[in-house]
């Protein structure tokens, strides 16, 4: 299990992009905060399901399926999994 | 004269066909499936039954229309849909390609647009006979295996409407999903219709200068083991197989394209002991290869006017290269449909 709560901002955006690039075959260099996920990134939305189970498996933390719909750019996903408040409660 | 009484009846046939479509469906709707439901009263029966009445239905329909002239069909590799449990994946370039594939297909499940379930004319029938919904969200790829694994035939339309008029394939990944995370092989169906009638936002009163002419080619399966596995997620997977796909029908409609040009250069050419599969496609047509003269020239020009309204000058340099070879006609037909309709 991946313990993010210790990661800084910079830290969590790096193992963001590279899980993304290595579940969807995608050009690391390319990536970047502002990239749109559905748009810039070809995700559709049985990718965005399997990304959301996979955080889960990885960090052991449920994302709220309103906070998870609202993501739309990595630089979400990275503030999502960054505020407690988005987790949803046990 | 004739062209115009012919266009004329079809355009009158065309609209038979459509109210016959839908007084059909509302008698469906309002007299069959309640009979139906009041006297098979399990479930599971009951949408066997209504989806058999359907292919019946269809059937007649299709049968009516090439009847009255609007259409003719020819369809390769039919006893491949004679299985069980075929996910069958085919492209859409016109309204009617659903009722021929659920015509064709025994025990046919469909993945079908959410607007069908409340339009009065198709409610009835895509309820009766328990379709699934494309706006079931993230449920849909589970219910879609769900029902491939209970034996039937489920019948996908992977660009998730009818295709762009340039005629290029763009596939979603909804059905290469379901192909991978079910583990199914594909049935590729590849549908042609010449002239296009009935495309995306066609008016259906706009009817082609013949009467259209279908072809239905079931391809081998394609084995979903070589997309799978070498420790490829599934949204990886996925992504192979559409962009296979793509490329398969992108391909194949190619192929039928070139056949079709043969078949004209053999029909205007009067070329009698030549068959379409004698013709290369890459082969000069003037010349060396085929032997073909200026007059056959001139002639194939008046061809390309009427059936695909191509008008080639005489003079231009372009008209030379295009007479190339079966390819380069096929490639100048194809481009004039992108440019007639952006």
């Amino acid at each position: 299990m991946v313990s993010i709560a210790t990661m800084s901002k910079d830290e969590l955006y790096a193992w963001i992009v590279d899980l993304l690039a290595e579940m969807f075959e995608l050009d690391k260099s390319k990536l970047s905060l502002q990239s749109n996920l559905y748009v810039d990134l070809d995700i559709d939305s049985i990718d965005a399901v399997d990304l959301a189970v996979k955080l889960k498996q990885m960090t052991g933390r449920r994302l709220q399926p309103e906070v998870f719909k609202a993501v739309r750019t990595i630089e979400d996903v990275v503030n999502a999994l960054s505020d407690p408040g988005s987790e949803q409660a046990a | 004269m004739r062209e115009g009484l012919s266009r004329g009846w079809r355009v009158l046939a065309t609209g038979l066909s459509f109210t016959v479509f839908g007084v059909g469906g509302l008698l469906l709707r309002v007299v069959v499936f309640p009979v139906l439901n009041v006297f098979v009263r399990e479930r599971r029966k009951r949408v066997a039954a209504a989806r058999g009445v359907i292919r019946v239905v269809f059937r007649a329909f299709v049968w009516m229309m090439q009847a009255l002239g609007v259409l003719r069909y020819e369809i390769v590799g039919a006893q491949r849909l004679e299985r069980n449990g075929l996910l069958i994946l085919a492209n859409h370039p016109t309204l009617i390609d659903a009722v021929f594939l659920m015509a064709l297909v025994k025990d046919a499940d469909c993945v079908v647009k959410g607007r069908l379930w409340n339009n009065p004319f198709t409610r009835g029938s895509v309820r009766a006979a328990g379709y699934i919904n494309n706006d079931a969200g993230i449920g849909l790829v589970n219910d879609c295996i769900a029902s491939l694994r209970s034996g039937n035939n489920l019948i996908i339309f992977p660009e998730g409407t009818r295709s762009e008029h340039d005629g290029l394939i763009a596939l979603k990944r909804g059905a290469a999903n379901i192909a991978v995370r079910g583990m199914r092989d594909v049935t590729p169906v590849v549908i042609r219709c010449d002239p296009v009638t009935l495309g995306k936002g066609e008016k259906w009163w706009r009817v082609p200068p013949r009467a259209a002419h279908f072809r239905i080619d079931v391809g081998e399966d394609i084995p979903i083991g070589r997309f799978i596995g070498d420790g490829a997620t599934d949204a990886i997977a996925a992504r192979r197989l559409t962009g296979y796909l793509q490329h398969y029908f992108t391909k194949e409609l190619n192929t039928m394209l070139e056949q079709e040009v043969k078949e004209m250069i053999i029909d205007v050419l009067q070329l009698e002991d030549v068959r379409p599969d004698d013709i290369d496609t890459d082969a000069p047509l003037f010349g060396e290869g085929l032997g073909l003269d200026s007059i056959d020239a001139l002639e194939l020009g008046v061809a390309l006017q009427k059936r695909y309204g191509i008008s080639l000058s005489a003079e231009a340099e372009d008209t030379r290269r295009h007479f190339a070879s079966v390819r380069a006609l096929a490639s100048l037909i194809e481009m004039s449909k992108s440019n007639k309709r952006s």
